[in-house]
């Protein structure tokens, strides 16, 4: 196991001043996957990336870096780099000795400099861009020659943070497929920081959903999107309902005045939870075969579906991902699986929550 | 149309002045400057300019100026770089400027009193053993006090040049492997280079023509381009001469500023 | 954000201090001996207030402050109003060309020796028959500070974003109140600060005013020159001191205004 461990936080926190930015963090991070760090801004992973490329220290907790603890060790020192925000590309170099910086760093030679920069240049699609000035590259281009700025020096990890947020919708897009692609063949630690969840779920082989300087929780983009483990993580990743609960045994989940089967289990009997239900989960229905009985209030037209927005005699909120054309006003019904209905308990731990699936899924092979 | 007509009245004032007291004044001292003493159209004053007094003087001139302007800089630009690590800069950057706001000819008198024969520099020399020495009226003196005067003039422009900087130029430096001294020689000097020049640029013209300073301080060993323009203006009204100095110091300043511009 | 290791930071420590002791030990040495019964700079004899009660009774001197001020604040203003209408003339000119000529002619001044512009104004003067005095004084103080209001205001006129004029004429404004409700009030800290570098500019004058001023017109900068120049005299230190507190409260005055510019724009942008 140990030599898989890329990155490891053991009870990492940060302080500026008073303010708590960090609280507690832990986690290790594979050799060669593809990391997100996923939160609103100032949730603290800016500050996760921060650390592990040494720009700043940690208040208490350790760090390691390929099994070596590198807290006081500094950014120059360490085998990782960073693909900025803004790029931070040199204005005063041109391309070729922006991507050599860090080759000269290390007093390479001056023709392998070169067959290295070449390579690094034809990786990233600009070969030929050698001798152009910073400023007369596109935003697209410039991404391009950070990432291959920070390539070129081989590191164990490349951190990226939001470095596409400067970028229009496609060339966004089209980013996102070239990052994965070059991270599958460089086969290269990367860790990514976005707010961006659609980003995150696109690329991501794990993602950390971060929140107030916690990690909320971790896992494949499937996982956390079919299983959010709390309010915040519903809300933050995808569209949810969400609405209060009760469970009542194993199994069995009431909201909304009725009683639903469902998929969940290891809860104390009748302990308050909360039920999300996905918008694209519900399918509508004629009135009298709906579970739920709710009046339409609004549709927008998104392209691929509608989006409709509607309300049920209790006064909750509905959101509805269709095909299907409804008309404001209409009464219809609501349908939906047992599996779509995701239970989350108040204050569970990502740990309780674990051991909870885990033995759930253990229960499953046995039945 | 409309905008035209409004922006002729923005003009008047603004163009006015350009005129009187922009162009007008350059044109008048290229003119003086093809007269003798005597009021005659000649271009004696020209010959008088390439003999060897007047370009020794120029030479001095240039070597005092480019001696204050280098020893303000190596001065400023440390004090700027760590004022902009503190943690109220602008508030250490205001102080570092009052003592500019101090009347120049009052510091000037300062050091008349500190470099005097019984002031407190020759008292520490006295009492270190080294015994009273003649400070004021030396080119040491001349050179000291302009250094403290332009100090100030010389961090701004430099302190603001590292102030824009982005800090994530040095956290890209820093990542990719650069010592703090090779992020500093290959990243923060030239990225600050402007404020640098800039920074060159305020100390060194007004260096090559401090004429009350020589006056008060240096006695009349240190004569620069701005004294010899001073004497022949107002005190031997020669201001064909004078004139012609001008163009000179104007040339030299025109030079300065192609060699220190930015867009180069 | 980027860290400084203890042993460096230590150092600049030192370092700055070392700086700010350069730079206020002229200052504080001259309001030192400003209260010394001896006479000289050399010496402490005592401690005595004489010094100020001369300042004070100088009748001469006291009208030279009031010329200084005069000069100072007449030339200060017409420089702002001048100054403001040549950014708004700058700015109102599209084309990249035409604007950067004005803006070299602009800085002729600026960047200048002093006394250069003072032995031009001089011949300028001469030729055009004014007499040397206040009048004279007065005209270079403005002439020379129109430049650097300009570069005060322009670059507030330029971060101004177009639209907002365009939405001022939309909702019926003609040119005046644009220039009034709309302009004036978005570059005001621009024009505060021009007025008050202009200020500064028109008081620590010494080369270009010794040049124009001619005999029996007077200002402080010119009179410390002629009284420095015959020697150490300790009137000097007291006005030293008078004027360091001035600077003093002018500073501080500066930096409220400047405080409360940035919390009106503050509240602009909200």
């Amino acid at each position: 196991m140990e030599n898989t461990t890329i990155i490891e936080f053991h009870h990492v926190k940060k302080k500026y001043d008073d303010d708590i930015v960090l609280d507690d963090v832990t986690f290790e991070m594979e050799r060669g996957k593809f990391y997100t760090l996923l939160g609103p801004s100032g949730c603290g992973k800016t500050t996760i990336l921060r650390l592990i490329a040494g720009f700043t220290e940690a208040t208490s907790g350790e760090i390691f870096l390929d099994g070596k603890k590198v807290n006081t060790i500094p950014a120059n020192k360490r085998k990782v780099n960073t693909v900025f925000q803004d790029y931070a590309l040199f204005p005063h170099l041109n391309v070729f000795e922006n991507i050599a910086f860090g080759l000269r760093m290390k007093k390479m030679k001056q023709a392998q400099i070169e067959v290295k920069v070449k390579e690094a240049l034809q990786f990233v699609n600009l070969a030929g861009y050698e001798n152009r000035e910073i400023e007369q590259m596109s935003g697209g281009q410039r991404q391009r020659v950070a990432i291959a700025r920070a390539i070129v020096n081989e590191p164990d990890v490349i951190l990226l943070d939001e470095p596409l947020s400067a970028l229009d919708l496609k060339l966004r897009t089209q980013m996102q497929y070239e990052l994965r692609e070059l991270q599958k063949r460089l086969g290269i630690t990367f860790v990514f920081v976005t707010h961006d969840q659609e980003e995150a779920l696109a690329m991501s082989d794990e993602i950390f959903v971060i929140n107030e300087g916690k990690i909320q929780q971790s896992g494949t983009p499937i996982d956390i999107y079919d299983e959010p483990i709390n309010r915040f993580v519903a809300d933050f990743i995808g569209e949810s309902n969400i609405v209060q609960g009760k469970m009542i045994q194993d199994f069995l989940v009431s909201f909304v005045g009725q009683t639903f089967n469902c998929v969940d289990q290891g809860m104390k009997p009748n302990e308050a939870v909360e039920i999300v239900i996905r918008p694209e989960d519900l399918e509508i229905t004629p009135t009298e075969k709906g579970k739920l009985k709710v009046e339409i209030q609004s549709v927008l037209f998104r392209g691929v579906h509608y989006e409709i927005n509607a309300i049920d005699d209790a006064g909750n909120n509905w959101l509805i991902h269709t095909t299907k054309k409804v008309i404001i006003g209409e009464k219809i019904g609501l349908s939906f699986t047992a599996e779509s209905i995701h239970v989350m308990r108040h204050d569970e731990t990502e740990e309780e929550f674990d051991k909870r699936l885990g033995a759930y899924m253990e229960g499953e092979s046995n039945a | 149309m409309h905008n035209k007509h409004i922006r002729r009245i923005y003009m008047i004032p603004y163009a006015l002045w350009i005129t009187l007291f922009v162009i007008t004044p350059i044109i008048l001292v290229g003119y003086y400057s093809f007269f003798d003493i005597e009021g005659n159209l000649s271009i004696v004053n020209y010959q008088k300019f390439f003999t060897p007094v007047y370009l020794k003087m120029t030479l001095s001139s240039f070597w005092y100026a480019f001696l204050i302007t280098l020893i303000s800089l190596i001065i400023a630009y440390p004090t700027a770089f760590f004022l902009t690590k503190t943690k109220h800069k602008q508030l250490w950057l205001l102080l570092i400027i009052v003592p500019s706001w101090v009347n120049l000819l009052l510091k000037a008198y300062a050091f008349i009193g500190i470099f005097g024969k019984y002031g407190p520099t020759n008292y520490f020399l006295e009492w270190i053993g080294i015994g009273t020495k003649q400070i004021l009226f030396t080119d040491f003196s001349f050179i000291f006090v302009a250094v403290y005067i332009f100090i100030p003039f010389m961090i701004l422009p430099i302190f603001n040049a590292l102030n824009e900087l982005s800090p994530s130029f040095i956290d890209a430096a820093n990542d990719l492997g650069a010592s703090r001294w090779a992020t500093f020689r290959r990243v923060i000097f030239p990225l600050t280079l402007d404020g640098v020049k800039t920074g060159c640029q305020i100390v060194f013209i007004p260096a090559l023509s401090l004429f009350m300073l020589t006056r008060l301080i240096a006695g009349n060993r240190v004569i620069t381009l701005g004294t010899a323009i001073e004497q022949h203006f107002l005190v031997t009204q020669d201001w064909g001469m004078g004139a012609t100095i001008a163009v000179f110091l104007m040339l030299i300043m025109f030079i300065f500023m192609i060699l220190t511009g930015k867009d180069v | 954000m980027y860290k400084v290791h203890n042993k460096s930071s230590s150092f600049a420590k030192i370092y700055l201090i070392l700086i700010f002791l350069l730079l206020y030990t002229p200052i504080l040495f001259l309001i030192f001996y400003s209260f010394n019964s001896g006479g000289t700079m050399g010496s402490f004899k005592g401690f005595t207030l004489d010094w100020y009660r001369d300042l004070f009774k100088d009748m001469r001197l006291f009208l030279i402050v009031l010329n200084t001020f005069a000069i100072a604040i007449l030339s200060s203003l017409v420089a702002t109003i001048v100054g403001i209408f040549g950014a708004l003339a700058i700015h109102s000119y599209k084309q990249r060309k035409t604007r950067n000529t004005l803006l070299s002619l602009n800085n002729v001044l600026m960047v200048s020796p002093d006394v250069i512009i003072g032995a031009s104004f001089l011949i300028l003067f001469t030729i055009g028959g004014i007499k040397l005095g206040f009048i004279s004084v007065l005209l270079s103080h403005i002439a020379f500070s129109i430049p650097i209001v300009v570069l005060l205001v322009l670059p507030k006129l330029t971060e101004m974003n177009p639209t907002l004029m365009d939405a001022a004429r939309d909702l019926g404004a003609n040119n005046w109140q644009i220039l009034t409700k709309v302009i004036l009030p978005y570059i005001t800290p621009g024009i505060f600060a021009g007025f008050f570098m202009a200020l500064t500019y028109s008081l620590d004058d010494f080369a270009v005013t010794f040049f124009v001023t001619g005999n029996g017109f007077s200002t402080l900068s010119v009179e410390i020159y002629s009284l420095a120049r015959r020697g150490i005299s300790l009137n000097i230190n007291a006005l030293s001191a008078v004027l360091f507190l001035f600077t003093i409260a002018l500073v501080i005055v500066y930096f409220l205004l400047q405080q409360r510019s940035n919390l009106k724009t503050m509240g602009v942008r909200k």
